[in-house]
């Protein structure tokens, strides 16, 4: 009907991924590559959440270290101080976050253009300041340890191995609702708002509303990941969130394909991989790191996604000449 | 029949600039009206005024009896006025259809959750847009263009799909920013028919336009602007001889040696 070329691709790229995840730890020997490939897949769903606001919408969101710092922090209070278990504490995560990304949201929002930027800065920078000061609540600079890990139907995700199969199921399904909303009229309406703000409302849309909704997804997914994380290192502590921290799924986002579902998984694993690679050069893995951004910005823009897709062209083009000469022949009467 | 839109003494001003002065126009329902003026005379402020772009300075808009006056451009486009612009204002990442599925979107009613899931009612309110868009794009001249990226199309249709994404809103009063520039002559032909069969559909059009032929022909009534002033309005045959508006366009000398 339409784009249904489009569909499908991404919908097998993020098949073919996922099922590269899936035998990944059979194919690494060290518990170290298992504790990057978890980072990977947990990074992946933060990413996925900028997509929304970010990539579908156009609305630069620099305060993503606020959301993941909220939702982990309200994971690791309510399992260690309330004692409630991970799955009712992963809910009152999500609760948090989707308020605070309303009550951002619905002033910020309004406005056209930058002021997300601007605003979203001082909110992550504030909630790490809150974070690192509030010791009496948040444990302060010492963090909270003994997060526990979940357990489903009697079986407790203590081992890296069983977690990361935790997370790998839940980075699944949150790809698929994510591939859902963006093909729902919705996605349809996040990318009009990002293509032109006021010929959407021209045709009746409520430009803010449609911005503050994908503000919210972005602010659901960003809680589960912060408090996914918050379990896997069983310690949260302030000073990982800072403004370099948003930046990271900024680049992270732009590096897969800004837009892409299957996109922002890819680029969440080659730049968490690729750091951790590159930790070998100690300071320096922040120049290569920061000139492979540059460089996929100038001259793939698309990003790995925007690189595949034009492979897959190249190569359809080259598979089927004889069936384009006999199209042109017959002159394309579409 | 009764207006459907009513300026009353509707000024805008700029910094001081006056673009619109104490302007008084009555347009009925079911009409094409014409605007025209000179470059600068304020045509397409008073649009960007009626649509809610930018609020009046002073003066009240009256759409079917209510007043509009200040309200958003989105709440303005939901009681039933939607426009095209001058220079086209498409979605780049969206194809012909989809351009006409967004600007239906305020007028659906299946939730979130139901057009994620694809429910039942979801699928069935999505067949039921993508059919009206279908014949939408068929009516403006467009079908069969339906997949192609919006900016795929080449000048002309880019201006169709603008008038095709307004219609899709379901607009009780359309204003044509221009529709005619940069067309051909046969393509302004084709775009007059369509104007007609917009009218006859009961809408409502204001329509903007510097090619005089499209205007005098399509026009029901014309409202001439100069300096954001009123300065005559009536049938074509009767703006065609207003020695005011000779002047307005021509200058002095012409006024005078047409009189």
């Amino acid at each position: 009907m339409k784009d249904r070329g489009g569909a499908t691709r991404s919908l097998m790229v993020l098949t073919v991924l996922f099922c590269l995840l899936a035998i990944a730890p059979s194919l690494v020997k060290s518990s170290y590559s298992l504790f990057v490939l978890c980072l990977s897949v947990i990074n992946g769903i933060a990413v996925i959440g900028l997509n929304f606001i970010f990539g579908l919408t156009g609305q630069l969101h620099l305060g993503l270290s606020g959301f993941l710092g909220i939702g982990a922090y309200a994971l690791a209070l309510s399992t260690t101080r309330a004692g409630l278990d991970f799955w009712a504490a992963l809910v009152i995560s999500i609760v948090t976050v989707s308020t605070f990304s309303l009550l951002l949201g619905i002033p910020t929002l309004r406005l056209k253009r930058y002021y997300l930027a601007i605003m979203t800065i001082g909110f992550g920078e504030i909630t790490r300041s809150v974070l690192m000061n509030w010791s009496s609540f948040t444990g302060g600079v010492f963090g909270v340890q003994n997060i526990p890990r979940p357990s489903l139907l009697g079986f407790r995700f203590t081992s890296n191995l069983a977690y990361y199969y935790l997370l790998l199921c839940i980075a699944i399904l949150l790809s698929a609702v994510a591939t859902r909303i963006e093909r729902s009229k919705y996605g349809r309406a996040f990318k009009a708002v990002r293509d032109d703000e006021l010929a959407c409302e021209m045709v009746g849309m409520d430009s803010t509303e449609l911005k503050v909704l994908a503000f919210l997804c972005c602010g659901v997914y960003s809680a589960i990941a912060g408090s996914l994380y918050a379990s896997f290192q069983q310690y949260v502590s302030p000073e990982l969130y800072t403004l370099a921290y948003s930046f990271s799924f900024v680049s992270m986002l732009v590096v897969g394909g800004l837009g892409s579902v299957p996109g922002a998984m890819l680029g969440a694993i080659v730049l968490t991989v690729l750091m951790e690679l590159l930790r070998f050069l100690k300071q320096w893995y922040l120049v290569v790191y920061a000139a492979t951004i540059i460089l996929v910005i100038i001259y793939e823009p698309g990003g790995i996604i925007g690189f595949l897709n034009k492979l897959v062209e190249r190569i359809g083009r080259r598979r089927a000449p004889s069936l384009s000469k006999e199209a042109m022949q017959h002159g394309g009467g579409v | 029949m009764g207006p459907i839109l009513e300026i009353k003494g509707v000024s805008k001003s700029f910094e001081g600039v006056l673009a619109l002065n104490n302007l008084d126009v009555e347009v009925s329902e079911g009409e094409i009206r014409a605007i025209i003026g000179p470059n600068g005379s304020g045509k397409t402020t008073l649009i960007n005024v009626i649509t809610g772009v930018f609020p009046a300075t002073s003066g009240r808009i009256i759409f079917k009896g209510q007043d509009i006056t200040g309200l958003s451009p989105f709440r303005i486009a939901r009681k039933g006025i939607t426009r095209t612009f001058q220079n086209l204002r498409l979605f780049p990442s969206l194809t012909v259809l989809e351009h006409v599925l967004a600007a239906q979107h305020h007028r659906s009613r299946v939730g979130f959750w139901g057009s994620v899931f694809s429910t039942r009612s979801g699928r069935a309110e999505e067949e039921g847009m993508v059919s009206r868009a279908q014949e939408i794009l068929e009516f403006v001249g467009l079908k069969g263009r339906a997949d192609m990226p919006g900016l795929g199309l080449p000048y002309g249709q880019r201006r169709l799909l603008e008038i095709a994404r307004a219609l899709a809103t379901g607009p009780e009063l359309l204003l044509l920013d221009e529709p005619a520039a940069g067309l051909s002559s046969e393509e302004i032909q084709a775009l007059e028919r369509l104007l007609r069969e917009i009218r006859s559909r009961g809408i409502t059009v204001i329509l903007v336009e510097h090619r005089m032929m499209l205007v005098m022909n399509v026009a029901d009534r014309i409202t001439v602007l100069n300096y954001g002033e009123k300065i005559a309005e009536g049938k074509p045959a009767e703006i065609k001889n207003n020695p005011e508006v000779i002047q307005a366009y021509l200058g002095r000398a012409y006024a005078a040696a047409g009189s």
